[in-house]
């Protein structure tokens, strides 16, 4: 079974940089750019979809969703 | 839950953006929270219980005071009255009572309804009217700066106790119960899935519901106890909390928090529903009083 894609959309204007998203990130998806450290998205294909991100992030900068393609297959 | 009502429910993976369209009434900008504060993770797992229960957000009204939390309701599409500081209760009882079709929460802090509005809240518990209230609870009064508050852990450090709290904390839990609270439930902001649904199980529930959201200030409270980032904080949460399971005895359930940071108390908190009891309901009560002393005078 082929392993499914996420896509993940970090809104810049949102995020304050509380670091909450790429603490609680466990394949470690996401990391920050200094000099605002802002959340960043580094390795997209390692996101297994746990959302926890999304679920957590206090300012709703970040949305995951399942790539289309992926879905359609 | 049957299959095919778990077929039928909505989506829980929905991305978040479908829901702000639905829910949320954003205003341009950031929220108004200090960055990483929990009232806006609190506020994202309330909008996924509406989502959870498929609610009419324009049947929805909310009732609020005086707080950090107070903004909350205005990013929501629903109604809202800010009434003043402490009595959410008693205006929420009013909306219900007026229009019994609505789906009627108070969105309180732990200052708002344990300390201030103390006797609004035990007494909307006695009559046990059907609104849902949710208390977050940040362990002080978080707007005015830090100050201690009934729900304060004894032994923290706040503004007004930089030796430590001295006083015995409440457990808003045991004091709902005592009240005659019909539903009480306890959930916190690091378990986002557990909160969603324990959010959506209390404001489906028939009869007073209170859930008291352990929701993080590394602000005010943290920084002056050695948890100074949110994530901090969160896993705090997580290793002091403990779900309600048949391993946990009923004693275990209640007791003030008390905060002892190299302490051996592992569990502070344990999260769940802790009570459920069916009661008759105020609204109905007075229909059927209603219907007596009309009935009699015909």
């Amino acid at each position: 079974m082929a392993k499914r894609a996420y896509e993940i959309s970090i809104d810049e204007t949102l995020c304050r940089s509380c670091a909450v998203c790429w603490e609680i990130c466990a394949p470690d998806v996401l990391g920050f750019q200094p000099p605002l450290n802002k959340a960043i998205v580094l390795t997209q294909t390692d996101c297994t979809g746990c959302r926890l991100c999304e679920w957590l992030c206090p300012d709703w900068a970040i949305v995951v969703r399942p790539l289309a393609s992926e879905v359609a297959a | 839950m049957s299959a095919d009502a778990k077929k039928n429910r909505p989506d829980p993976m929905t991305p978040l953006d479908d829901l702000i369209g639905q829910y949320a009434d954003m205003p341009p900008g950031n929220f108004r929270y200090c960055p990483g504060c929990g009232l806006g993770m609190a506020q994202s797992a309330l909008m996924r219980a509406f989502h959870r229960l498929d609610l009419d957000i324009s049947q929805v009204a909310s009732a609020g005071g005086s707080g950090c939390y107070a903004v909350m309701a205005h990013y929501f599409k629903s109604n809202h009255v800010h009434g003043s500081h402490g009595r959410a209760c008693a205006v929420a009882t009013g909306m219900k009572l007026a229009n019994p079709e609505l789906t009627v929460l108070t969105l309180q802090g732990d200052g708002d309804c344990l300390a201030i509005g103390g006797n609004h809240f035990i007494h909307a518990a006695r009559r046990n009217i059907d609104i849902t209230v949710i208390c977050f609870n940040n362990f002080g009064f978080g707007d005015t700066g830090g100050q201690l508050a009934p729900t304060t852990p004894k032994g923290s450090v706040t503004e007004t106790s930089p030796f430590g709290m001295p006083e015995e904390a409440f457990d808003p839990c045991k004091l709902a119960i005592g009240a005659g609270a019909s539903f009480v439930a306890r959930s916190t902001v690091a378990h986002p899935v557990h909160l969603t649904k324990t959010l959506a199980e209390a404001i489906a529930w028939k009869g007073f519901a209170f859930v008291e959201v352990l929701q993080h200030c590394h602000v005010l409270w943290g920084r002056r106890n050695g948890m100074p980032e949110a994530m901090d904080m969160l896993n705090f949460y997580r290793e002091k909390s403990a779900f309600n399971t048949a391993a946990i005895s009923e004693e275990e359930c209640f007791g003030s928090p008390i905060y002892e940071p190299d302490g051996e108390q592992d569990i502070n908190f344990v999260l769940g529903v802790l009570h459920k009891e069916q009661r008759p309901e105020l609204g109905e009560e007075l229909a059927k009083l209603r219907q007596r002393v009309k009935g009699d005078a015909s």
